[in-house]
């Protein structure tokens, strides 16, 4: 018995194994890709693919791969809405699941800096508070010993840093959000919208829900609105607020793996 | 119980497609490194109690592993006793590797890598410590005891990462006394890398055709028939 259904081809292959070793790609460089290795395979017949090729052979691939507990999602990052493509675990998340690289000290770092990004008031916290945390950690890790483990957590795409901040990357955001809404439940906010966790977004000055800033933009443009979709509040800030994040077309929301 | 199921047979088949899922991400977890794995590790972090099924279940693996991902798992027997498998990368697909985006010291290696296995090649498969080091000398990527900026530390990625990874082999020439050493293509070279690329590679850099190098080119289709006998 073939394991794959007879549509399952090399292209299909290439893209998921590209893909797996990304981990975290742009849509459109995805869709690069995805091009490039099409005129590979059909040399003679080398016609233009289209969005639609790409997303068809992602859903392909994550009915193939759904066995392993694994998906290809698309995501849009929260500050730039700019759209990703993730190859996430969806059971056992890469970096705290049975298989991880990490050490047990390297884990709890990770996680307490989890609990500093997800509690703090705008979705980042500090280098320096994260230096500071090696005090809490056992063993004797100094300042440097944590600087490198930052980078190190920022080369495997969980961390990112910025201007003396650390960020959750869009794939920690995707591949932990089981974990971070039962662990932290009473910190997280879920955005009213898309019903999906949110780190850094539009937080409404009357009942500080927060939103998406892709998903704020879709409610108030759409309708020419400017009042919270959670408490219905004026808020005259908000399209200001929403103005410079890329707005998609409804075609890109239609697929099964959409997510955020 | 544990060991009256352990036996081939007793699995059931919802049980014998979980084991091979696990034992597919295990050994994908480890696709980064590109160390051998220990057949015994993965009785002892996956399989457990299963043990006695392993050659079942890691056949499963290969063939889902070659379907799904396009991968090859490869047995290396180091000797008897110790088995290690190797993920390797499909000959075909190694154009995709300009789509993956490494860390910088990847990268780097990787260039040192193809430099070191086209000169053994061009040098008839075996190449000496003497010979290595001062064709490296004269690119300037080493000098004695100094680490370079770009490839770091070179020698110690030749005979440690290189040889664990199975890109080199680094062995003792045999009844020579004081003990000398020498270069081969590893295991994983040998299934990863094309020889045909790399003779291009190498004419390209002397300005000549592929043929012109006449032994050379002759290995180059001795393997590759070899390779799609091997496949058939
Ligand atoms: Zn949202
Ligand atoms: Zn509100």
């Amino acid at each position: 018995m073939s394991l794959v259904p007879l549509d399952y081809v090399d292209t299909h292959r290439r893209f998921l194994q590209i893909l797996m070793r990304r981990r975290m790609i742009l849509y459109d460089e995805a869709f690069d890709v995805f091009c490039k290795i099409q005129q590979s395979v059909n040399e003679e017949n080398a016609a233009n693919s289209h969005h639609r090729e790409m997303e068809q052979a992602v859903s392909l691939i994550n009915r193939v791969i759904k066995r392993f507990n694994m998906e290809i999602q698309c995501a849009q990052d929260e500050i730039t809405s700019e759209k990703c493509y993730l190859f996430i675990s969806t059971v056992e998340n890469n970096i705290t699941g049975k298989y991880t690289k990490y050490s047990a000290v390297e884990l709890e770092f990770f996680k307490k800096v989890l609990f500093e990004i997800v509690s703090s008031e705008n979705g980042h916290v500090s280098s320096t508070v994260c230096l500071n945390l090696n005090s809490s950690l056992p063993g004797n890790m100094t300042k440097s010993d944590i600087e490198a483990l930052i980078e190190k957590f920022c080369e495997d795409l969980w961390l990112s840093q910025k201007n003396g901040k650390v960020y959750l990357s869009l794939l920690s955001i995707v591949e932990l959000e089981p974990l971070l809404t039962t662990a932290y439940e009473d910190s997280v906010n879920i955005c009213c919208l898309c019903k999906h966790l949110v780190i850094q977004g539009y937080r409404c000055d009357k009942c500080f829900a927060l939103l998406h800033l892709h998903c704020a933009r879709l409610y108030t443009e759409g309708a020419n609105r400017n009042t919270c979709p959670a408490c219905s509040a004026d808020q005259p800030n908000i399209l200001a607020a929403v103005e410079n994040t890329s707005l998609h077309t409804e075609d890109d929301f239609s697929t099964p793996t959409s997510h955020g | 119980m544990a060991s009256k199921s352990a036996q081939e047979g007793h699995l059931s088949s919802q049980e014998e497609e979980n084991l091979i899922n696990d034992t597919v991400r295990y050994i994908l977890s480890h696709d980064n490194t590109k160390y051998a794995i220990k057949r015994q590790d993965i009785v002892k972090d996956v399989l457990k109690t299963y043990g006695g099924s392993s050659k079942y279940i890691i056949d499963g693996a290969t063939r889902v592993l070659k379907e799904i991902f396009g991968m090859k798992l490869v047995a290396v027997e180091q000797n008897s006793n110790v088995k290690h498998y190797m993920l390797i990368n499909n000959e075909k697909f190694s154009t995709d590797a300009r789509y993956m985006k490494w860390p910088k010291e990847v990268e780097s290696q990787q260039v040192l890598l193809m430099l070191t296995l086209s000169l053994i090649f061009m040098k008839g498969g075996v190449e000496s410590e003497e010979d290595m080091l001062s064709f490296l000398s004269n690119l300037g990527i080493m000098s004695k005891n100094r680490s370079h900026e770009y490839f770091g530390d070179v020698w110690k990625l030749l005979t440690g990462e290189f040889v664990r990874q199975m890109y080199l082999e680094h062995v003792r020439i045999p009844e020579l006394d004081p003990p000398k050493f020498e270069f081969r293509w590893g295991r994983r070279a040998e299934e990863e890398v094309s020889r045909r690329s790399l003779l291009e590679f190498v004419s390209l850099v002397y300005g000549t055709d592929p043929k012109n190098w006449t032994t050379q080119y002759q290995e180059v289709l001795q393997t590759e028939k070899n390779k799609r006998e091997k496949e058939m």
